[in-house]
Parts: structure tokens; sequence; C-alpha cells
């Protein structure tokens, strides 16, 4: 899946920009918007069904029973769930039922830490790029950076083979707050006692599908891995 | 972890970690049924038969479902690849916006 994402991320990147507040403040001043033009926003509350009359959407209803009409329904849920449960694989075409199960969906398996460090990472290379220290997200390559390029590639046949990766070649990392610099990640999200001591960073690698562990070998997984 | 981070930021070990919080597949999995048994955040994988305009499968691709009048549907697995942000979401409303005739502030801008 590599090179779409590189090249999404070159091209995205420089134009990010993030909430202040967190993800949460979107969600709230969404809801404002939709209350204060007379909407309510429902909250656990399954939709068990997209009700359609002559192939027109006209509203949906919920696991409770009760229907609510609508002109359009706007979902965000996986394309499954849409088709074979919400609409129902006979309101569309064999085809489309058949593509959609054959798509890759157990791959782009991610554990990441969130990490609370007493100062921020200082690294060799802000001796020759002193902006590296300033990133908010770095991309290490692991053993591949020592030039070995077939550690992806084994990487990857051990996870189609259901085994634990040897090496750590998809480390990812995003930090935040950078005391007293202009960093763009948001920095209410850092505790405002003692800035210095309070370093944000969060890591992701690439791991094997959840169905691959059980339930107490994945909580054995969240204890002892970090410490490996 | 740290002991690979420490490769290129030597400062970084044990002593300075206050605490860390796994997020595993298998706790994805859990959260939202969106992820599917495997605990995938992107929901389908992002190799290119199923990214862009292919992303989900082509006959989904432009936010609308095939003989089916107002149902627009978007997420990471849409248009344009698998990420938390908000091009897929931009990219419905500029779908209905179309479908419905509704105001396009974007217009005179590059997106």
């Amino acid at each position: 899946m590599g090179w779409t994402a590189l090249l999404s991320e070159m091209t995205w990147l420089p134009y990010a920009c993030y909430v202040v507040g967190g993800t949460h403040s979107l969600t709230h001043t969404a809801f404002r918007i939709i209350a204060e033009n007379g909407g309510e926003a429902k909250t656990y509350s399954k939709v068990d069904k997209i009700l359609l009359e002559n192939g027109k959407a006209k509203g949906i209803r919920l696991a409770d029973g009760t229907e609510i009409a609508a002109k359009y329904v706007v979902t965000s849920v996986d394309p499954f769930q849409l088709v074979f449960n919400l609409i129902g694989p006979e309101h569309v075409d064999d085809i489309i039922s058949r593509k959609l199960k054959a798509l890759s969906k157990d791959w782009t398996t991610i554990m990441w830490y969130s990490w609370a460090l007493t100062e921020r990472p200082r690294f060799i290379c802000e001796d020759t790029v002193p902006d590296a220290g300033y990133c908010m997200a770095l991309g290490f390559g692991g053993e591949s950076s020592t030039g070995d390029v077939d550690t992806f590639i084994n990487e990857s046949a051990e996870r189609r083979a259901k085994i634990w990766p040897k090496s750590l070649n998809g480390l990812y990392m995003y930090q935040g707050h950078q005391p007293g610099l202009n960093c763009n990640f948001d920095q209410c999200m850092v505790p405002p006692d003692e800035p210095e001591k309070n370093f944000r960073l969060q890591t992701e690698q690439f791991v094997l599908p959840a169905w691959k562990y059980s339930d107490d070998e994945w909580k054995a997984i969240e204890k002892n891995t970090p410490t490996i | 972890m740290i002991k690979e981070i420490s490769k290129y930021a030597p400062n970084v070990s044990w002593d300075i970690v206050n605490g860390c919080l796994p997020v595993t597949p298998h706790f994805t999995s859990g959260l939202a049924r969106n992820y599917g048994q495997a605990g995938n955040q992107h929901v389908i994988e992002n190799f290119p038969s199923q990214a862009g305009k292919f992303r989900p499968i082509p006959e989904l691709a432009g936010h609308r479902i095939p003989g089916i009048e107002g149902v627009y549907c978007t997420g990471t697995a849409w248009h344009c690849h698998g990420f938390a942000h908000c091009a897929q979401g931009y990219n419905v409303y500029k779908v209905m916006a179309d479908d419905l005739d509704l105001k396009k502030p974007w217009e005179g801008y590059a997106y």
C-alpha cells in the first residue's frame, strides 16, 4: 500500500491543519449548528435499515423500530454494512455485491501507542537539519534505513503468513507540543503546568489483524510489547 | 519500540517515559463495527485497485448507489484513500451540491 499513501502524504501534508481543541471541537460545533437550525442529534441509536420506496430513499428505521422520514440519507458506514445490512443486497446489482465481497480489508492493521515523555526526543539528524526536531510527523525506515529494502518484503510476507513481523520497518512518529516554538500541532492538548516536562508522542507500526489472536492474547500483547 | 526510537534520538529511554497507552487492532475492531473483524483503521486496503476513483469499487466511488436515489455514502473507504481526514466528507458534499442545486462556495478556488 505504500506508494499511494506516500504520494498522498507528500501532496496533502503541507496543507494539513488541525482543529483547536481536538476533533471533539469539530463534532461539538456541527452539533450546535444542527441544533440551532431545529435539527436533532441522536446518540446510541443503532440504524437498522435505510427505507426505500420505488428506488428512492424515504428515511431510516432504528433498531428500536422508530422510523424517521427523510428525502436524503447520508451514511459514513463501511460499504459492507451499507450494502449488506442497511440497504440489503436485493436492492443493488449482483456485480456490486460480488466486488464488495472481493475487497481486501484485513491488512492495514496498525498498532499505535500514545507516549507521555518528560522531555522531547533530541534527534541525531538535528545536528545537520535543525528543523527535524520540530516536524509534526516523522517516518523512520527501521531496518530498511540501513539500505536493506528486502525488510519491507519480508515484513509483508510475514504478516500475510500470520507471523508477527520480526523487524520494525513501518515506524511512524507524531510529535506533540514544542515548548516556545511555533509548532503547527494543537497546543491545547498539553497540560498547562510545566509544559517542558510534558511531551506527547504517538508511534505506529504494522502488526497482525485482530482476528489472529484471542482476547487474552491481545491483552498480553498490549502489556508486553512496549517493553520488547 | 523505545530501543528503535533511541537509534534516532539517543535521549529517549524508559527513564523519560511517564506512561503509554496501546491501541491494538483488537481494540480498534471492538471500538466500532466499521473497522471489521481485522481492526483495519482504513476499513479497506489502500493499494491501487482500491484507491482514488476505484475506491471502494468503481460503482460506488461517485458517492451514489446505482439504482437508488437519495442515498449518499462516504467514509474512509471512499476516495481518495483511507485516512482520518475531511476529504471524503468534502467530496460527498460537492456531489450533493450538484444533485440538490446547493450553493457552491468553492467555485473560483482550486478546490
